[in-house]
């Protein structure tokens, strides 16, 4: 159990009486790539919300790292959100700051709810984000407004600023969603080499198939906030599930 | 029934917390400076319309009511306490509202709808001290200071009516309003929109932090800052009128 990241033990989550999420269960261990896959409004990013605590739900249990998340307190869960980074659907920069700043936001929150940001630490702030933009090619960026950058390039700063504290576990929500073929399979080949080179656990939800077959070897399957699949690439690929098999003609 | 008592007392809390949190660490100066800036530059030429208008208008009526009783000389007192108890802080802030109220919930609710509140929380940032107290502190502070612009455009307003109209000198318009204008009219008139300023900013933020639905919620969460917010300073200042003639005289 010591190196599970993430259990769900019958989840539900309802919505105005309306369920969204219906007995999900299942569990990461430490290391796994996983991908979740389901249509829209099948509770893909409800169930990525749930993971950081964003979103309470009504039945069953989650653990983080084998501790209930029900039973945490606020500073113990931001203790363990700070070991994982997510990707926004929609890259959630903040359009007023910089890409530098953005980037360099979850090292500076960390340090200024302690104490007061030194000289020295903006200096080694600022080569932590200098290195993480240039792993994701983002050189020269580092004073524009996210307006001014392609699609493409915000989701790299996206991806840069859910890295940058170096987490255990990233979270990717539809992160090719939006984007044009040629530039959605650059940030996959992106995601794919930080996969192979970071080693981290990660769940990258999204209903591009093609997409969650590249990047992770475990796949779930969501239809209408119930998990209709749940094993390996290959399992997936010779599941003569109807839900699967629909999903797979679509999607390949 | 159930959901308006829900409303009301996640709005309380909310104002709960934000005293709470106000005195810890960490404290985002620059995002107060930012808001007031903005609520500054928004506010500044709807005040000074608002003002000199109303001024205007309540003048020339204050002076047909005034010559029927043959009084038409203390238009300068009637028009002083009249702006600075009451019309100033209630017109002003209403006026102010429709624009700062709207403006607040608008942002608040994009970024809850663009997930940076999630992604703020991700970081582990209180998103009261972050996003609520600098707007609340901002608002406090500069709806006196907008009010002031206000008072003084309306007053401007009176005087052009005073001078041009019912044909005084304008030095006399002006030491009318000075001699009658007392300590308790500005405390009354200045600690009004103290209040009001916390009504508008912490409602509107509350109300963006609610929306949800995407931008039809944003919408939905908008015009209920502009609307509740007016609603609650009409309240409000029968209520604060009613103290401050318990209190003060
Ligand atoms: N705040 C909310 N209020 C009401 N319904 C919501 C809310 N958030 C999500 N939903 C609904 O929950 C369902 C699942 O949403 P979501 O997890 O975002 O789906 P996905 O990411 O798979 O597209 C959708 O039908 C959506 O409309
Ligand atoms: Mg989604």
């Amino acid at each position: 159990m010591a190196d599970e990241l993430i259990r769900f033990q019958s989840v539900s989550k309802y919505y105005d009486d309306i369920p969204v999420l219906r007995h999900v269960s299942f569990n990461l261990k430490k290391g796994e790539q996983l991908a979740i896959i389901g249509g829209s409004g099948s509770g893909k990013t409800t169930i990525l919300k749930i993971i950081l605590g964003l979103i309470v739900p009504e039945e069953g249990e989650v653990f983080l790292y084998g501790k209930p998340v029900r039973a945490l307190r606020e500073d113990e869960l931001n203790r363990l959100r700070s070991r994982m980074g997510m990707v926004f659907q929609s890259g959630a920069l903040f359009d007023s700051l910089t890409v530098w700043d953005n980037v360099a936001m979850p090292l500076l929150e960390e340090i200024e709810r302690v104490r007061k940001i030194t000289e020295e630490d903006i200096e080694e702030i600022d080569a932590r984000v200098r290195e993480m933009l240039g792993l994701l090619d983002l050189k020269g960026v580092e004073q524009m407004l996210p307006s001014e950058l392609s699609g493409g390039m915000m989701r790299r700063v996206a991806v840069a600023r859910a890295l940058i504290k170096q987490p255990e576990l990233i979270l990717y929500d539809e992160p090719t969603v939006g984007l044009d073929p040629i530039t959605a399979d650059r940030v996959t080949r992106y995601i794919e080499s930080l996969q192979q080179r970071l080693h981290v656990s990660s769940i990258v939800v999204t209903h591009d198939l093609r997409f969650a077959m590249r990047v992770t070897s475990r796949i779930i399957m969501l239809v209408k906030g119930r998990v209709v699949f749940d094993g390996s690439k290959e399992e997936f690929l010779k599941s003569t599930q109807d839900h699967v098999v629909l999903f797979r003609e679509a999607g390949l | 029934m159930y959901r308006f008592f829900l409303l009301v007392s996640d709005y309380i809390r909310l104002a709960a917390l934000s005293f709470r949190y106000a005195f810890r660490r960490p404290w985002y100066g620059s995002e107060i400076i930012k808001e007031m800036d903005k609520m500054g530059t928004y506010s500044l030429p709807i005040a000074a319309i608002t003002g000199f208008f109303t001024g205007l208008v309540l003048a020339l009526q204050t002076a047909r009511s005034l010559e029927a009783f043959g009084i038409k000389t203390y238009i300068g007192q009637v028009l002083a306490i009249t702006v600075v108890r009451e019309l100033g802080p209630v017109i002003g802030s209403l006026m102010i509202a429709g624009r700062v109220a709207s403006g607040i919930a608008a942002e608040v609710g994009a970024m809850v709808v663009g997930e940076q509140i999630d992604a703020l929380r991700v970081m582990g940032v209180n998103i009261i001290k972050r996003v609520v107290i600098p707007r609340v502190v901002a608002g406090v502070v500069m709806l006196p200071v907008l009010i002031v612009l206000v008072d003084v455009t309306a007053l401007m307003g009176g005087a052009v009516v005073s001078t041009f109209v019912l044909r005084f000198p304008s030095s006399f318009y002006w030491s009318s309003v000075l001699q009658i204008l007392t300590y308790h009219d500005l405390i009354m008139g200045f600690t009004k929109p103290v209040v009001f300023g916390y009504i508008i900013a912490s409602y509107s933020t509350f109300a963006g932090l609610r929306s949800s639905g995407g931008t039809e919620g944003v919408g939905r969460a908008t015009t209920s800052a502009v609307v509740t917010s007016s609603i609650l300073i009409i309240l409000a200042d029968f209520i604060l009128t009613k103290i401050y003639f318990l209190v003060l005289w």
